[in-house]
């Protein structure tokens, strides 16, 4: 790993977020929920989405392991604008793992467009739940509920999974426009409020055949590989949202008396910002380890849980320890609680990704 | 996609939820039917008042901190829990903190925000209640129950936090060096308030605040009082309103004293004794906050229960999957420990702490043989508070409360605190993840409960405060010179 370029990276990714998201985080917080698209474009214009593409495809060429660098300087000012660059990110990279020079990678980084994936549940086998999928008149007409997709703006385009009526997967790649109903408005969140879902609901919608991005094995590999890229990109959010925690509480320990001491000097406070700490650094080791294991599913789910629980820890335990102040939004500390408890749902809920990880380690033994 | 708002989510008896009620109804039968009575009232407010209006209530205060929705508090005059504490005398219903706590865990589990609104009441109401003098019960606490009789509630707030001073005010051993704003310099028939107050929970919709000060602020141990202040006093105002993470429906709000003048009757208790009443009134309302949280933990579970019921991932309904009824069974686990810890606390605080002191000879016959009017005669309001009664009170006390009881009770109040707001934070944090993305909604109510359950950690003093308490509490003597 060149360490001069991460270094370059980083301080890119904090000049990036001094001048656009730090302005902008909790107003994006607070109004009703949107896509920032101008944020969005700024972050095209320095080259954030195809971070990662090889430069045969249009990108930097950059590492995994970098853009999880990327995105955790972007996440200390904001999770959820990190989110929209490294969901950006992540899934461009997972569609050009085909390589395919003229594939839906491409048709993407032309337009520059925001690009959100519906997650089926659950990917440990080939038969998770989806809208049904009929070939009918030379398109693909889909009914049913896909599922909630996040990043998704109104002139972007959607990843979903559908069931072809043999019972085999399909990955699609959809115009937000073309879907005009199906998709639903944004909703209000707990965090992350950058980047809203929105529900998909198809009710026998044409896809034209150009929307198929992949059959069978193939598209379930599609699901697992955006799975895996998102989880790296989260575990990096996660772990610079627990780093900023840590830093935004020190501050306040050391500024704030109680008991005629400094709060940092209660060595009650003390075992607890020592513990925010490690969970901090287990959170950044996790991201790092991940990615340098770019082709491991479990490493990447395994990370997320690791960073997320770690980060919804610290930023929990950050929110206690300013008490009163923790809990109001100008503070800014309980707007990273809920980023951190919203990045522990994304892409799939910690919870069920020990299901996931449990199944796949059974299929490499067996 | 499911979603809460038309669901009937199905509900436990309370016997079942506290079986020790059940015991209790074989020894006191009125009684566990009055407990039975109140859940039920709860029930019926919280499922056809507050849940329907919760999310909406939340959305709104997001837009307006200052918003506050009157109309689903006015709705819950005619089932009376703004006044069940205030004595039957003065128009309330005699209940005491298990009544209360078993609303305020029902009215938790419709939206804590809402409930909170009736628990920051009863935080306000109880000052006035231990201050023991029956010139605030025949006018604030009467007023609160007339109010509340006629539809029109009166509300009650208690103003301890201070903007550098928020474990310090609650905790005798940091009060001695906490940074405080607000005094209460003696004047010519009373005192005036200068200084600041932050974060009351019903701050800017009490009509009644009892305010803690020293007044003299270099010695606070010994001089910190209770005087009670009413909106529209001159010099009296209310300052921003804040914007919360949750339990938005009750608006925190800082207080702002100015040359605030409070006479000399307005005193709550007896002058410089204030900490001591604060103890006890902490020690009797963080049961409630135990239940409050206990009652948030358990909106949390009933709706993802509803949730797995209805939610199929791979075929099969979350609830037929064996690793979510573990987690179920894990937040039910939970929740009836921590219900078992605040029902400890109450009860304990009820039957041995100072509400035993109401049910004296002589308070009984002062509160319920004597008419309201000769009670609120001055000369009988001036020998009540005259050296002599503050002596017999105190003999009263002494004969009647064991100081080890009330040792008991406040180990047994924080850990009710400690373990109900614990609960509250690992049940909806499970919620969350057995709903996985979903539960990210604002409609699926659970993000909200997650938000609200965090504020239980944190006020009516944090559980590192409580926890500090608890030791002390439970080791006597030790842990003076700590580090």
């Amino acid at each position: 790993m060149n360490s001069d370029l991460r270094r370059e990276i980083a301080q890119t990714a904090e000049k990036f977020a001094a001048r656009h998201l730090a302005p902008a985080a909790a107003a994006i917080d607070h109004a009703a929920p949107a896509f920032p698209a101008e944020i969005f474009r700024h972050g095209v214009d320095a080259g954030f989405d195809r971070f990662v593409l090889p430069e045969s495809a249009g990108g930097a060429g950059g590492e995994l392991a970098d853009l999880s660098g990327l995105i955790q300087t972007l996440a200390r000012t904001c999770a959820g604008c990190a989110m929209v660059f490294g969901a950006q990110a992540a899934t461009l990279h997972a569609l050009c793992a085909g390589g395919d020079a003229d594939g839906p990678a491409a048709r993407l980084l032309a337009a520059s467009l925001p690009v959100g994936v519906v997650f089926p549940e659950p990917l440990d086998a080939d038969d998770f739940d989806a809208p049904a999928a009929a070939e009918a008149d030379g398109a693909w007409r889909l009914t049913g509920w896909a599922g909630l997709v996040a990043n998704a703006a109104p002139d972007g385009f959607v990843v979903v999974f559908a069931k072809g009526a043999d019972g085999r997967p399909l990955a699609l790649l959809l115009d937000a426009v073309d879907l005009g109903a199906q998709l639903g408005p944004p909703e209000p969140t707990l965090g992350l409020r950058a980047m809203p879902l929105r529900e998909v609901t198809f009710a026998d919608f044409a896809a034209s055949p150009s929307a198929l991005l992949a059959t069978g094995r193939p598209a379930t590999d599609l699901g697992r590989a955006l799975l895996r890229d998102w989880s790296l990109v989260v575990a990096a959010a996660a772990a610079g949202a627990a780093a900023q925690a840590c830093r935004r509480t020190y501050e306040y320990a050391a500024e704030r008396y109680q008991g005629g001491k400094q709060i940092i000097d209660h060595s009650h406070l003390r075992s607890l910002l020592g513990r925010m700490t490690a969970d901090a650094a287990a959170a950044d080791g996790a991201a790092l380890r991940a990615a340098a294991r770019p082709d491991d599913l479990t490493a990447a789910l395994a990370a997320k849980m690791t960073a997320s629980d770690a980060a919804v820890r610290v930023c929990t335990d950050a929110v206690q320890l300013l008490g009163g102040y923790g809990y109001m939004r100008d503070f800014g500390v309980e707007k990273i609680m809920r980023d951190a408890a919203a990045l522990s749902l994304l892409p799939v809920s910690n919870a069920r990704a020990e299901l996931l990880i449990a199944a796949l380690e059974k299929d490499k033994r067996a | 996609m499911t979603d809460f708002l038309h669901v009937e989510i199905g509900k436990r008896s309370l016997f079942e939820m506290a079986p020790r009620l059940k015991v209790l109804a074989a020894h006191a039968p009125e009684y566990a039917a009055e407990l039975e009575d109140w859940q039920a009232r709860a029930r019926e407010y919280g499922d056809k008042y507050v849940r329907p209006k919760a999310l909406e209530i939340d959305r709104k205060c997001a837009a307006d901190a200052r918003y506050f929705d009157w109309d689903v508090i006015k709705k819950a005059a005619p089932f009376g829990f703004l006044s069940m504490l205030a004595p039957k005398a003065v128009g309330g219903a005699g209940q005491m903190s298990t009544a209360f706590a078993i609303v305020m865990e029902e009215l938790c589990a419709a939206c804590s925000g809402v409930a909170n609104v009736f628990g920051a009441n009863g935080l306000g109401v109880s000052g006035i209640l231990l201050g023991m003098d029956f010139y605030h019960y025949d006018h604030a606490l009467a007023e609160l129950a007339a109010g509340e009789k006629r539809g029109e509630p009166v509300i009650f707030a208690a103003a301890i936090t201070e903007p550098l001073a928020g474990s310090d005010v609650e905790d005798p051993k940091y009060l001695k060096t906490a940074k405080l704003m607000t005094e209460a310099k003696p004047t010519k028939g009373g005192y005036v308030l200068n200084g600041r107050k932050v974060f009351i929970s019903n701050g800017s919709i009490a009509k009644f605040v009892n305010v803690i000060a020293p007044t003299d602020k270099r010695r606070p141990l010994e001089t910190q009082s209770g005087f009670l202040v009413t909106a529209g006093d001159r010099g009296f105002s209310v300052g921003r309103v804040e914007e919360k993470m949750g339990m938005k429906a009750c608006p925190a709000t800082e207080l702002v004293f100015e040359d605030c003048f409070v006479p000399e009757r307005n005193v709550v208790g007896r002058a410089g004794e204030a900490l001591r009443y604060v103890e006890y009134v902490l020690g009797g309302s963080r049961g409630p906050v135990g239940a409050i949280a206990v009652g948030t933990a358990r909106g949390a579970f009933e709706r993802v229960v509803d949730f797995a019921k209805r939610k199929k991932i791979g075929g099969r309904r979350l609830i037929d999957q064996q690793w979510v009824q573990i987690k179920l069974a894990e937040m039910a686990r939970q929740i009836h420990l921590a219900r078992q810890a605040y029902l400890d606390a109450c009860m304990a605080f009820d039957f041995f702490g100072i509400p035993k002191l109401m049910k004296t000879l002589t308070t009984r016959l002062l509160l319920d043989a004597t008419p309201s009017f000769v009670r609120k005669s001055a000369p009988l309001t001036a020998m009540l508070r005259s050296d002599f009664t503050y002596r017999q009170t105190q003999a009263l006390f002494a004969k009647n409360i064991d100081a080890e009881d009330l040792r008991r009770i406040q180990q047994l109040s924080s850990l009710a605190k400690i373990s109900g707001s614990d609960t509250a934070m690992a049940v909806a944090y499970d919620a969350l993840q057995i709903a996985g993305l979903e539960a990210s909604l604002h409609r699926l109510e659970l993000e909200k409960i997650y938000r609200d359950a965090k504020l239980t950690q944190i006020y009516e003093g944090t559980n590192q405060l409580n926890r500090h308490n608890l030791f002390v509490n439970y080791f006597p003597g030790e842990g003076e010179n700590e580090f």
